[in-house]
């Protein structure tokens, strides 16, 4: 499955793990974003307009879900992964229930083995016009 | 000796007398002998004798001569009269003179004046007689002085008693043994309104009786009959009708063996009575109050003993009241454990060495052996002059409360603990994830191979730490919930009672609408609590702005779930904030601030419970928090919880869990 080209917009307040995602990401041929907050990620993907989004939560000013809900009005296929330390989300359904719009969740932490395959196969489900939780 | 058989000799024997005289007459030859026959007669005679000529003793007996105290010297040729008791001359006079026309008077009585001035009184007997040759009037007499005083004392007694029943202010009674009334005195004419002419002669039933009151007193009459002296309380009526009590002290009067007479003495009570009447009715009035307080009330006296136990206090012990009345507190009620040092503590009090604790809190042992835990108020009883006598306890059974509260303390530690953990652990998963795919980035890199083993030890030793922090959150989340069916509305009716005093101060109404009879659900009371705690207190809160208003709370069965909705009237929810007031650690305050339980706590345990919870903002203003739990032996206890239709996705949010 290629990943070349398809970009990534990685989102969290946590400087060095924006910082080592977009290593991870970018040794598997991904371009890579990196937003620090809400605002910042969202004026990116009005911009650029991410494949995946790897979405942090809790986040000062609009947080996670927010980010979601208002991506989802102008860009419904654009996949979104919560990536959070939010254990209380013990599952990617629940993620969805809860959040209305989340194709995925990742726990944090998490093995760069585990980010990469989450975000491989919602670039898979995004090519073949599947949804992820389907 | 035979009075009367006495009294008819002396009669007879001044004809005797009289006779012998008159045959000494005849012989005036023998006169010297004759004379001589009347000394011997006048000088052995038991009776004082006398002959009496022109008023004026002629010969006197020894005898008369030892009553009269004169001697034969003195009195002959002295008038008859002059030893007579002034105001009884006349009679004597009389008689004396009717003697002389030939008549016979005998057996009156009058008093002379004796030498001594002693007075005695005689009854005399005389008759006329031929003293030498021309008339005289011989006469007997005897001194009845002792018979007289005997009766004189005799009249003066009877007159005593009849005066003394007279003049009695307490009714007399005295009946005939055919039950006819024989006497009544004034004062019963006074109390009864009948006169002595109505009743004298009346037999049962008398015309005090009363229907009511006619069987008792036929009883009592009876038992009195039968054991001599009585007392008893009858109530009778008076002519007008009124009716009156009276106290009988009653005794029959035996004359050898025979019932004589029957004699009642009765006592007006009436006042006495209508003050007993009103002092029970008091008495029953106080111990009305005692038995609908709220409280338990006793009273014990100066060794610990128990002399009063409210209706409540038997309630909350589960004793009779007679079961108590008496038995020592302290053996009876307190636990053994403690009941020495507690028993000590009253005995110093009894005995003033220490000021009453007015507020304490001790266990009392109930009738099944069960412990109660009371919170005590205590004063001390003191007599009129100043003694301590015993003490007055009020307690109120706050075993409940205290174990709602020590469950609710437990369950708010537990809550945040678990807090806590959550939110260490989203602190330190973070820069975990930062070490972990640093480290893999690094091994996957260009390194020696001594770099890379240890790279693979920092790796794993990251992974390690992850796992524990998965392992603490799941432990606490394993701890939350002893799961049993309960009624939904105990822990909501504590979480009430708890909150009472506080919405009152801020001047919060509270009206609640409850589903009749139980709502059962399996769940963990204390984690129930502490939601409904948290829903009332944020409740409370945006109420406390504008000051006061009104919490709504409905609870209702509706198909298999237990719904409980808590409504209030204040600010509401923000609308952006609508979407995330159940969220875990939404809040603007830092973890452990404001309450330290915030709305996520709800939810974790609602969904905990396989429930869902709601919050949407009232058209009216406030805001709606809705509840709903899988009802006990419903068939959606163990399959996911059906999500109730959302009116509108933007204004409710609402969470659910599915089944774990």
């Amino acid at each position: 499955m290629a990943t070349s080209n398809s970009l990534v917009l990685v989102v969290d307040d946590e400087p060095h793990l924006c910082n080592v995602l977009r290593r991870i990401l970018e040794r598997e041929g991904y371009q890579v974003l990196t937003a620090p907050d809400g605002e910042a990620a969202l004026r990116l993907i009005k911009q650029k307009a991410p494949d995946v989004i790897l979405l942090d939560l809790m986040m000062p000013g609009i947080d996670g879900r927010e980010v979601c809900w208002r991506v989802r009005e102008f860009s419904p296929q654009t996949r979104i992964i919560y990536f959070t330390a939010k254990t209380e989300l013990a599952s990617a359904s629940k993620a969805k229930e809860l959040h209305s719009g989340a194709d995925a969740f990742i726990a944090k932490p998490a093995t760069s083995k585990r980010i990469l395959s989450t975000v491989g196969s919602m670039l898979n489900s995004r090519r073949n016009k599947e949804g992820y939780l389907s | 000796m035979d009075t009367s058989k006495i009294k008819k000799r002396f009669i007879e024997e001044p004809g005797a007398l009289q006779q012998r005289v008159a045959e000494l007459e005849k012989s005036e030859s023998e006169q010297p002998q004759a004379q001589e026959l009347l000394g011997v007669l006048f000088s052995s005679s038991p009776i004082g004798l006398y002959i009496v000529q022109d008023g004026c003793f002629q010969a006197v007996s020894s005898e008369f001569q030892e009553i009269s105290g004169y001697s034969a010297d003195e009195l002959i040729g002295t008038h008859s009269l002059s030893l007579v008791f002034p105001g009884d001359r006349e009679m004597v006079r009389d008689n004396a003179v009717r003697a002389l026309k030939g008549e016979r008077c005998s057996g009156y009585e009058f008093r002379i004046a004796t030498k001594g001035g002693e007075t005695r009184w005689i009854m005399e007997t005389i008759a006329p007689v031929q003293y030498y040759g021309r008339p005289a009037t011989v006469g007997s007499f005897m001194d009845i002085t002792q018979r007289r005083e005997m009766e004189e004392a005799l009249r003066e007694s009877e007159e005593f008693n009849s005066s003394l029943s007279r003049n009695s202010l307490h009714p007399i009674l005295v009946l005939n043994p055919d039950t006819s009334i024989k006497y009544v005195n004034p004062a019963l004419e006074r109390l009864t309104g009948f006169t002595s002419t109505e009743l004298v002669g009346k037999k049962a039933p008398y015309p005090w009786l009363t229907e009511e009151s006619l069987p008792k007193t036929r009883q009592d009459f009876k038992v009195a009959m039968r054991r001599g002296a009585n007392w008893f309380e009858e109530l009778f009526q008076n002519k007008d009708g009124e009716q009156f009590w009276v106290e009988i002290t009653s005794a029959p009067i035996m004359h050898d063996g025979e019932l004589r007479y029957y004699i009642a003495s009765w006592v007006d009570i009436t006042e006495r009575k209508q003050m007993e009447d009103a002092l029970r009715r008091e008495k029953e009035r106080a111990e009305g109050y005692l038995d609908i307080a709220g409280v338990m009330m006793a009273t014990m006296d100066a060794v610990g003993n128990i002399t009063l136990v409210n209706r409540k206090g038997c309630e909350i012990l589960g004793y009779e009241v007679g079961e108590l009345i008496g038995k020592n507190w302290f053996d009876t009620l307190i636990p053994q454990r403690i009941r020495g040092e507690i028993e000590d503590v009253f005995h110093k009090l009894m005995a003033g060495d220490i000021e009453p604790v007015k507020q304490y809190e001790n266990p009392l042992l109930t009738k099944d052996g069960d412990e109660r835990l009371i919170a005590f108020t205590n004063a001390v009883i003191r007599d009129p002059n100043g003694r301590i006598v015993g003490t007055l306890t009020s307690g109120e059974d706050i075993t409940e409360l205290r174990k709602a509260q020590e469950q609710l303390e437990h369950s708010r530690l537990l809550a945040s603990l678990g807090e806590m953990t959550a939110g260490i652990a989203h602190e330190v998963n973070n820069p975990l994830g930062s070490i972990l795919l640093y480290s893999e980035l690094l091994i996957a890199s260009d390194v020696p191979s001594q770099t890379k083993k240890d790279l693979k030890v920092i790796h794993e030793e990251a992974k390690r730490a992850a796992r524990i922090m998965t392992d603490l959150l799941t432990y606490g989340r394993r701890a939350k919930f002893q799961m049993r069916r309960l009624d939904l509305h105990s822990p909501l009716k504590k979480v009430l009672e708890m909150r009472r005093y506080e919405q009152r101060v801020q001047n919060i109404i509270v009206s609640t609408s409850l589903q009749d009879g139980p709502l059962y659900v399996n769940g963990d009371s204390s984690q129930l609590m502490q939601v409904f705690m948290n829903l009332i207190l944020n409740a409370e809160e945006a109420l406390r702005e504008p000051k006061g208003g009104n919490i709504a709370i409905t609870t209702q069965a509706t198909g298999e779930w237990a719904r409980v909705v808590i409504a209030d009237d204040g600010i509401g929810i923000p609308h952006t904030d609508l979407n995330q007031v159940f969220y875990p650690f939404f809040t603007t305050k830092e973890v452990g601030e404001g309450t330290g339980l915030g709305l996520s706590t709800c939810y974790g345990i609602v969904t905990g419970h396989n429930g869902l919870i709601r919050a949407e903002n009232n058209e009216m203003g406030g805001a709606i928090f809705t509840i709903e739990l899988p009802l006990a032996n419903s068939r959606r206890q163990r399959s996911s919880p059906q999500k109730p239709k959302s009116k509108s996705a933007n204004h409710i949010t609402e969470m659910s869990k599915e089944g774990s």
